[in-house]
């Protein structure tokens, strides 16, 4: 399994009127091709050091390394943001499209490709809509259509499914675990950062725990239970209570 | 003049300018809270209140010149009523953008507020202080700005009030480089506006950047500041603030424990408060209906009419052509400032000094170029046209539409590489036409109120003219004609009102429809 991206010793402080407030403290891990899931407390700078490794922001120290294929020309990444960030001007088609006009493609080819992705989200019917007139949900699944459109390499995650009510997120959870594993997209490997432990084992292939702030690297725990997984599996239960063991 | 002498008089004139437009804003700040909150939450009060300050709005300064020599300059001894007619002109340079602030930050507030409201009943005054001022700051602190350039535009025109042969100069920045500048005095001019310069850079840097940046909202990038004295004026307000309101707190709940067999109604009041306001205007108005009994006026009305329309024709292409630059020039800066938001300091402080620049001192650096034949003197009144207005274009796009924008959208636009001409077509024109049409509407108003010094200036005894509607007022104004002088700002103010009411307002409809189309 290759490593595509490797977080080295990145550290990360903000400095207010003479206070530095340091949110993380000498990260290393790799990412390799997996469903790899940050896992922390709120505010432990998940999503600044999901903004490092996409490259729109910069660690104070350390570095980001693209390994693989990406020595020369960095990743693709989509990016699933926390809430569904829909320009509310214009519709669901052309704010899946956006990226893919960004990087220059056709018009017409643009707008054939974001109506594959709209599809596989199960959104195909409305495309001419606004986003003010779709649920949370759907905007949500927009907002996975557009990081999926642009074939990503990778997809990095900021907390998918906090916004969403219980059921929507057990559906989205699970459609997005079958177009990972039916590898229909072009996705190599997927970042997701979260809160939720149960969330983490469900879904990952490997979870990297992470500390209160300054975030630290606490645990690396390979869960290697088959898929789908039962969360009321004894496994699942045992391996519940010892991430819990990290957390707290 | 001594150097010394020099240097006292443009102490004691810089002290006079900065203490007039202190009290004007204080003065704009008091009547904005007690006018917006009334209209926000009275019906009645909004239906004749909105209207009639929305025609205030347009009338411009020279406009109000009768009721400040007429009514309060000569209605009181000596100097101290000029000193207030001023500080009243200035004001009307400052409050109209602060008073509609005000109005719609109560009337947009939170539904949520307006449940708790209805829950937990709070008294008037405690709704007054706890809940509608508060949620005014924001408004007001970004505001400031605007006010605060609009009262230095204004400055010369208030500091020198001449209605016909009545009237008095003021010692202030404003007049003492209006008159170094026609007596020739180069150097003590170019000193002069080094000063007034200082002064616009320092109230900025030093009090309305940090307070707008501290209480103006979420923001994108910080105005530039420098905040110790700001933090020390804004820590004795607060105090003032809550001594004030605990005392008057205290009164209310003792007169409601007193006298709970007459209910403090405040429908009633403010229904009071506006019939006594439009007494006064009445009042005020018959003042000066006086002169236009006159049947000499009469006579004169439908020569004087055809004079204002043709006017009218001249001075709207202008305006059209300065709004459609300023809002492109306000587009180009609002995403230099996504952009390149460590830069976006320069254009600000740019526009502050430039807004702040009094239209007169415009016409005392350019008429030499003009005489020269440099510069063919309609460039002039566009500059100054320009700067009169287009600062509500910037301010507007500047300081609410860029500064505001959805921080989640840039952060899409990042990762996606979204840039150049997409992102203004798809994000950024979108993100501030709501901004950018209200700034404009505001600076619609603002050019016919700079029209008046873009189209007619005297200087060192020579008169600039270009004919349209301004110069027409500034004529009759400065000649002491009262009666033309209503008979133009009459026809001015229908004019605008009436494009505000038909062309402005389905220009907001438009903008309204789609952006409601898409929040709900």
């Amino acid at each position: 399994m290759a490593t595509l991206i490797r977080i080295e010793k990145v550290t990360k402080y903000y400095e207010t009127d003479s206070k530095r407030v340091e949110v993380l403290k000498e990260l290393s891990f790799d990412i390799d091709e997996e469903l790899l899931v940050i896992l922390g407390p709120s505010g432990c700078g998940k999503t600044t050091l999901l903004k490092i490794i996409a490259g729109i922001d910069r660690p104070s120290s350390g570095k980001i390394i693209y390994l693989d294929r990406y020595s020369k020309s960095p990743p693709v990444f989509g990016f699933v943001f926390q809430t569904p960030t829909l320009i509310p001007w214009i519709s669901v088609l052309e704010n899946v499209i956006l990226p893919l006009e960004a990087r220059g493609v056709d018009p017409d080819e643009a707008r054939e490709i974001g109506r594959r992705y709209l599809s596989l989200v199960g959104l195909s019917s409305f495309e001419d809509f606004y986003p003010g007139e779709l649920s949370i949900g759907m905007m949500q699944r927009v907002n996975l259509a557009r990081a999926l459109a642009i074939s990503p390499d990778i997809l990095l995650m900021d907390e998918p499914f906090t916004a969403l009510d219980p059921l929507t997120a057990e559906n989205l959870r699970a459609e997005l675990l079958d177009l990972w594993i039916s590898g229909v997209t072009t996705i190599r490997s997927i970042v997701m950062v979260t809160n939720a432990v149960d969330e983490a084992i469900y879904m990952g292939d490997r979870i990297i725990v992470l500390s209160p702030r300054p975030a630290r690297v606490v645990a690396n725990i390979p869960i290697e239970l088959e898929r789908p997984r039962n969360r009321r599996s004894e496994e699942f239960q045992r391996l519940e209570d010892m991430v819990y063991e990290y957390i707290s | 003049m001594a150097i010394h002498e020099l240097a006292y008089t443009l102490a004691a004139a810089a002290a006079l300018s900065l203490a007039r437009m202190g009290a004007a804003y204080i003065l704009s700040l008091i009547a904005s809270l007690a006018l917006g909150i009334l209209m926000a939450t009275n019906r009645t009060a909004e239906k004749i209140l909105y209207p009639l300050i929305d025609v205030l709005q347009s009338i411009p300064i020279l406009g109000f010149f009768p009721i400040a020599v007429l009514l309060i300059a000569e209605s009181l001894p000596g100097n101290l009523g000029y000193e207030l007619a001023s500080i009243f002109l200035v004001a009307t340079s400052q409050v109209w953008n602060l008073i509609f602030g005000v109005y719609t930050s109560v009337k947009i507030l939170d539904p949520g507020i307006r449940e708790l409201m209805k829950i937990y009943k709070p008294t008037p005054i405690l709704k007054i202080t706890k809940i509608y001022i508060p949620a005014s700051i924001p408004s007001i602190a970004n505001n400031s700005i605007i006010s605060w350039a609009s009262g230095w535009f204004f400055l010369t025109s208030a500091e020198i009030i001449i209605l016909g042969s009545r009237g008095e100069r003021l010692l202030g920045l404003g007049s003492l480089i209006v008159e170094l500048s026609s007596r020739g005095k180069m150097i003590e001019m170019t000193l002069a506006l080094a000063v007034l310069v200082s002064a616009i850079l320092l109230s900025y840097i030093a009090v309305w950047n940090p307070i707008a940046n501290i209480k103006g909202g979420p923001q994108s990038y910080r105005l530039p500041s420098w905040d110790a004295l700001a933090i020390r004026i804004m820590d004795l307000a607060s105090k003032i603030y809550r001594t004030l309101t605990d005392a008057m707190l205290k009164i209310e709940s003792w007169a409601i424990r007193k006298a709970r067999h007459i209910p403090l109604r405040p429908r009633s009041l403010s229904i009071a408060a506006a019939s006594l306001a439009t007494v006064y205007l009445v009042y005020t108005a018959t003042a000066q209906g006086g002169v236009s009994v006159d049947p000499e006026v009469m006579s004169l009305l439908p020569q004087r009419a055809i004079e204002a329309l043709t006017g009218l024709g001249h001075s709207l292409w202008r305006i059209a052509i300065v709004l459609l630059l300023g809002n492109l020039v306000g587009l180009y800066l609002a995403y230099i400032s996504i952009y390149r938001p460590r830069g976006v300091w320069i254009p600000i402080i740019l526009s502050e000094i430039l807004a702040s620049f009094p239209a007169a001192i415009w016409w005392g650096i350019l008429a030499a170029l003009i005489a020269g034949g440099v510069l063919p003197q309609i460039a002039v009144a566009f500059i100054v046209i320009f700067q009169g207005a287009t600062w509500y274009v910037f301010f507007n796009i500047l300081l609410f539409g860029a500064r505001n924008i959805d921080q989640s959208l840039i952060e899409l636009s990042k990762i996606y590489r979204v840039r150049g001409s997409l992102f203004t077509r798809k994000i950024l024109a979108p993100a501030i036409l709501p901004s950018a049409l209200a700034g404009t509407v505001a600076a619609w108003g603002g050019a016919w109120n700079s029209i008046i010094v873009a189209e007619y200036m005297e200087i060192g005894g020579k008169i600039y003219g270009l004919y349209g509607i301004g110069y027409l007022i500034s004529r009759s104004t400065y000649s002491g004609d009262v009666a033309s002088l209503t008979i133009y700002v009459l026809i001015l103010s229908i004019f605008i009102v009436a494009l505000n009411r038909t062309f402005w307002a389905y220009m907001f409809s438009v903008v309204e429809k789609r952006y409601r189309s898409i929040s709900t």
